[in-house]
């Protein structure tokens, strides 16, 4: 199983210098499509679906991007794995409740995915490090056009990709980038961001997506408009809004420097020592401390570790990437002492 | 936090957490049974439950309600599927492709709603075809309302406003 592969834990999306990578991790571009003639994968009888996941499977194959691909049948993957899946934003939340005929394609890189019979019969998904919007979409939408020579998706004139649900019709995109922003935090300008953000028809949420709750300073923008907007326009307003929020935050963060220099070095490298002498640390106080650690090595206060190595715990820590890494489940207690042990090797002097 | 009430039902909180709802930050403090409630401790938040609101609020919104359909219509259904329009509003998902003809009439405040306008404007899947003039002219107008509101001309910007929803009226009809 692929899986099972040491490779497979590496998270090639997150680390690797991208494009404003200080500030924004990573980079989504998310594509939905149907067959035409086909009803919608949750209202399709099980025949239907059959007929459907073999006919998407086969076109998927075809493409430059899945050609060696291995196909992974969620009904086969047991619960850690789907767990797994999900920490690395390979499947849905959707796929996680229903694996019954779905599954999902991974590219060898890692950076790009097929979901098949989610919400949509087909999503496909790019994730680049840092700020890469325009590459991310130029890597779906040449797979879009591939996948197109083989399959005949529901369009029309009007509506152009219909879709399960109407707030993804029309271009079936949503783009998103995860950043990272304490000073705008630390501040009290994160609510001007948000209220911003909502003016121009974007979304922000917690790191993980609808209803999930903020860490560690972390923020998910996205667009919320698929119709009436073509995707460059959809592509270009995101990455705009984004060098903006870039702007900000940087400037946030020159100013809590210039005023509270000492305050902030203090904070910087007490979240330091606890990560890197703790014996125990469980998901939330991990990403609490690694907001302030990212922001010290981002503005030189701290040499003793990389962004790199900041964004492989980030994932790593998860709960289901640990059990993966140790190769065996384990309950909260057990999981929270691996944790603490994983980080303090990570950031020894050597490993960084 | 020692000592905080849950913000629902004054029990001890136990679970505090900070959200972003309808574009505010808000910390919350609940106790593990409304936390449970309101799915912080769910493993994965449910994902349709805000869009279902919005659907929901299209029958019951002050700037819906002139243009929304009476709630009789709930029990239309796709000839193609079987999907009601009350499933629809139960579920989120409309059944298949052909739902977007059948329930044209009740998705438009939907969509007038959370989208930007009434006409895709992207990739296309097949060649446009020639039988109607409109989506050229859709997008030309288009185009000149985004040039006119670039050069803050905002009576031209609203006089084009109208002949663009004018024009995809008329597509639609």
């Amino acid at each position: 199983m692929i899986m099972d592969d040491h490779e497979f834990l590496s998270c090639g999306w997150l680390s690797g210098p991208g494009p404003n990578h200080e500030i924004v991790l990573s980079t989504r571009v998310r594509l939905a499509r149907n067959v035409k003639g086909f009803p919608f994968s949750h209202w399709a009888s099980t025949g239907e679906l059959a007929r459907l996941v073999s006919s998407c499977s086969a076109a998927i194959r075809k493409t430059s991007y899945f050609e060696n691909a291995e196909e992974i049948h969620l009904e086969e993957v047991n619960v850690l794995d789907l767990a797994f899946l999900r920490e690395r934003h390979q499947i849905s939340a959707e796929m996680v409740h229903s694996q019954n005929q779905r599954s999902v394609f991974i590219s060898a890189d890692q950076k790009t995915a097929a979901m098949v019979a989610e919400e949509d019969h087909i999503r496909l998904q790019v994730l680049y490090p840092g700020l890469d919007l325009k590459n991310a979409w130029s890597v779906c939408t040449s797979l879009d056009d591939e996948l197109s020579n083989h399959l005949t998706f529901a369009y029309s004139e009007r509506l152009g990709y219909l879709t399960a649900c109407p707030t993804n019709v029309g271009t079936g995109l949503r783009c998103s980038v995860m950043v990272h922003l304490p000073a705008l935090v630390m501040t009290r300008q994160i609510q001007k961001m948000i209220n911003a953000v909502s003016q121009l028809g974007m979304t922000v949420r917690g790191p993980s997506g609808e209803g999930s709750e903020i860490k560690g300073n972390l923020f998910q923008i996205s667009n919320q408009i698929t119709l009436g907007v073509n995707e460059d326009e959809i592509i270009e307003r995101l990455s705009n809004l984004t060098e903006q929020i870039i702007d900000m935050e940087t400037k946030a963060t020159s100013q809590l420097l210039s005023e509270a220099e000492e305050d902030i070095e203090d904070r910087v490298f007490r979240a330091y020592s606890i990560l890197t002498s703790a014996r125990k640390l469980n998901s939330k106080e991990t990403l609490e401390l690694l907001s302030p650690v990212r922001l010290g090595i981002r503005t030189g206060l701290l040499k003793d570790a990389s962004l790199n190595a900041i964004n492989e715990v980030f994932l790593c820590s998860r709960p289901a990437h640990l059990q993966k890494k140790a190769g065996r489940e384990m309950g909260e207690r057990e999981r929270d002492i691996f944790r603490a042990q994983f980080i303090r090797d990570r950031f020894k002097p050597s490993a960084c | 936090m020692n000592g905080k009430k849950c913000d629902t039902c004054n029990k001890p909180a136990k679970i505090h957490v900070t959200q972003i709802q309808d574009g505010q930050v808000m910390d919350v403090s609940l106790c593990p049974e409304c936390a449970q409630k309101y799915g912080f401790m769910a493993p994965v938040a449910e994902m349709s439950v805000p869009l279902n609101e919005i659907i929901a609020g299209v029958h019951t919104g002050e700037e819906a309600a002139p243009i929304s359909p009476p709630s009789t219509n709930e029990s239309k259904t796709c000839a193609n599927c079987g999907q009601t329009f009350r499933g629809f509003r139960d579920s989120g998902r409309l059944g298949c492709p052909e739902c977007y003809d059948t329930f044209q009439e009740e998705l438009e405040p939907l969509l007038r709603k959370v989208q930007m306008g009434m006409v895709h404007h992207g990739k296309t899947q097949i060649p446009r075809k020639v039988e109607t003039n409109l989506i050229p002219l859709i997008h030309q107008k288009r185009e000149e309302l985004r040039q006119a509101v670039a050069e803050e001309n905002f009576e031209v910007a609203a006089r084009l406003r109208d002949e663009v929803r004018q024009l995809e009226r008329e597509l639609n009809q």
